[in-house]
């Protein structure tokens, strides 16, 4: 059973055709990464599956319901323009909460119970800006999983940051994931890191503006950084890279 | 210690021209005339009167200023069809330099303090009234749309987001309206006329050709400009205190 699927969906916008009957099955619990070059329409799928725009046909339904009446995780790739820079890291986390009208306590008991429990080192209450990139990602991911939402969406959240902080939360996220059986839709352009996050790769053909292939990844997990000097990974770059050309 | 070279130099000029008689008192009055001119407006209680009566219709006008300039910028900025319909008039309007409309706020408000009041507020609401539109239109497209994938009504965004990402802009407004506020009321106490008010006193002195008391009157003006800025910044940095910095 499905928790995300998206059955022939089509979208364009005023004379640029941007998806092409996209077929997408997302089981629970599942780490699927999209993989596509800049600029084909990864963004605008996201857009479709949030919610936030309409397909022109086609169905899209998240655990059998429409998106508009579902509310998911959105980790957009400028973690700074989505975050509130007037809040602290904790009041940041613990958006949706308030949004949902739970108490201020509450909401505190809850953020820190979430960081204690998947041990991280936050700056609870420091402001964004005066957080590292890294941190202030994780502080966006941790607001969008603070509320436990059936699917969170990732839009190429770590392409802004440092390689170490970009190495880091790769390996967190799928410990995250893994811990609290998250389902997420990853969107990348980058090989390495579609082959390391994803249990699923979808495959974008930029120039068919459609899903072209689906593959499974077979390596264990954690994934690390080493895991990119594997013999397996290598395997599975080579099929990326075709396909890429 | 260079900050204050250029002021020094000014004021060792004056000294020497006056010394040596090289300009009339009339254009350039002894520093000492000036610095008892300010001593009086400051240290003793009819001064001190006259300050407080300016500086009260400066800053009871900046409050309405700041209502009006927020709650129809929000508004119109909020609603860009309506802003599109009316910008002509609030382009207009704010392009009218408030002082040749002296004779319509005295009808609508009378000779009193009301009318200085009113005048200050247009000055100051239309330039926070722009700002404000400004900040909204500036909000940034991804927190909009991170609050609306957790199902955040308009309200909420309203009142969690918007209002906060148009501080910066509002606060602009605020601190350059406040100023335009501090002329007006000058401007209109010395043409209005009043019992107490810099601008009036500054009126009765130029009468008379009191040279001194003009510029006593002008410095003292100067530091209420500079401390209402100074006292806006510090608000800015405390309310505003993510603006400015790059990781923000």
């Amino acid at each position: 059973m499905s928790l995300l699927a998206v059955s022939k969906v089509w979208k364009s916008f005023p004379k640029k055709p941007v998806l092409r009957n996209i077929d997408i099955e997302i089981k629970k619990g599942e780490f699927a990464t999209l993989f596509g070059p800049n600029g084909c329409g990864k963004t605008t799928l996201l857009n479709l599956i949030a919610g936030i725009l309409e397909p022109d046909k086609g169905d899209i339904a998240i655990d059998n319901k429409l998106p508009q009446e579902q509310v998911v995780g959105y980790v957009f790739q400028n973690y700074r323009d989505s975050l509130l820079p007037w809040r602290t890291n904790l009041e940041n986390i613990a958006f949706p909460l308030e949004l949902q009208g739970v108490a201020q306590e509450e909401r505190a008991r809850k953020v820190k119970k979430l960081v204690r429990s998947l041990e991280l080192k936050i700056p609870l209450h420091n402001y964004p800006y005066q957080s590292s990139g890294g941190e202030q990602q994780l502080v966006a991911f941790l607001r969008e999983i603070i509320t436990q939402p059936k699917l969170i969406l990732m839009d190429e959240p770590f392409s802004s940051l440092d390689a170490e902080s970009r190495a880091y939360l790769r390996v967190k996220i799928q410990e995250i994931s893994e811990k609290m059986d998250l389902t997420i839709l990853f969107v990348s352009h980058d090989i390495d890191e579609t082959i390391q996050l994803g249990d699923t790769i979808l495959l974008f053909d930029a120039k068919k503006r459609t899903i072209a292939k689906k593959l499974s990844v077979t390596l264990g997990r954690p994934r690390t950084e080493e895991i990119i000097y594997t013999e397996p990974f290598h395997r599975m770059k080579k099929i990326l890279q075709r396909y890429e050309e | 210690m260079k900050k204050f070279a250029g002021l020094v130099a000014i004021l060792i000029i004056w000294l020497i021209a006056v010394q040596l008689e090289l300009v009339k008192p009339i254009f350039l009055p002894p520093l000492s005339d000036v610095a008892l001119s300010v001593k009086e407006s400051v240290l003793t209680l009819n001064g001190v009167i006259t300050i407080f009566q300016t500086l009260k219709r400066t800053i009871i006008g900046f409050f309405f200023g700041l209502l009006f300039g927020i709650s129809f910028g929000m508004f119109l900025g909020l609603n860009k069809k309506l802003y599109e319909t009316c910008e002509w008039f609030v382009d207009f309007f704010r392009s009218v330099p408030v002082t040749a409309m002296f004779p319509l706020f005295l009808i609508f408000f009378g000779f009193g303090d009301l009318s200085k009041i009113a005048m200050g507020a247009w000055a100051s609401g239309f330039v926070i009234l722009v700002n404000t539109i400004h900040g909204v239109w500036n909000v940034k497209k991804n927190r909009k749309l991170m609050a609306m994938t957790k199902g955040a009504s308009r309200t909420q965004i309203l009142t969690k987001i918007t209002l906060f990402e148009t501080l910066p802009y509002t606060f602009a407004g605020a601190r350059i309206g406040i100023s335009w506020n501090l002329i007006v009321v000058i401007v209109a106490e010395m043409f209005i006329g009043t019992e107490q008010g810099i601008g009036k006193q500054i009126y009765d002195a130029s009468v008379i050709f009191d040279t001194a008391t003009v510029l006593g009157m002008i410095f003292v003006i100067g530091m209420i400009g500079y401390g209402l800025n100074q006292m806006m910044l510090s608000l800015e940095k405390r309310v505003v205190h993510w603006e400015g910095n790059p990781a923000a």
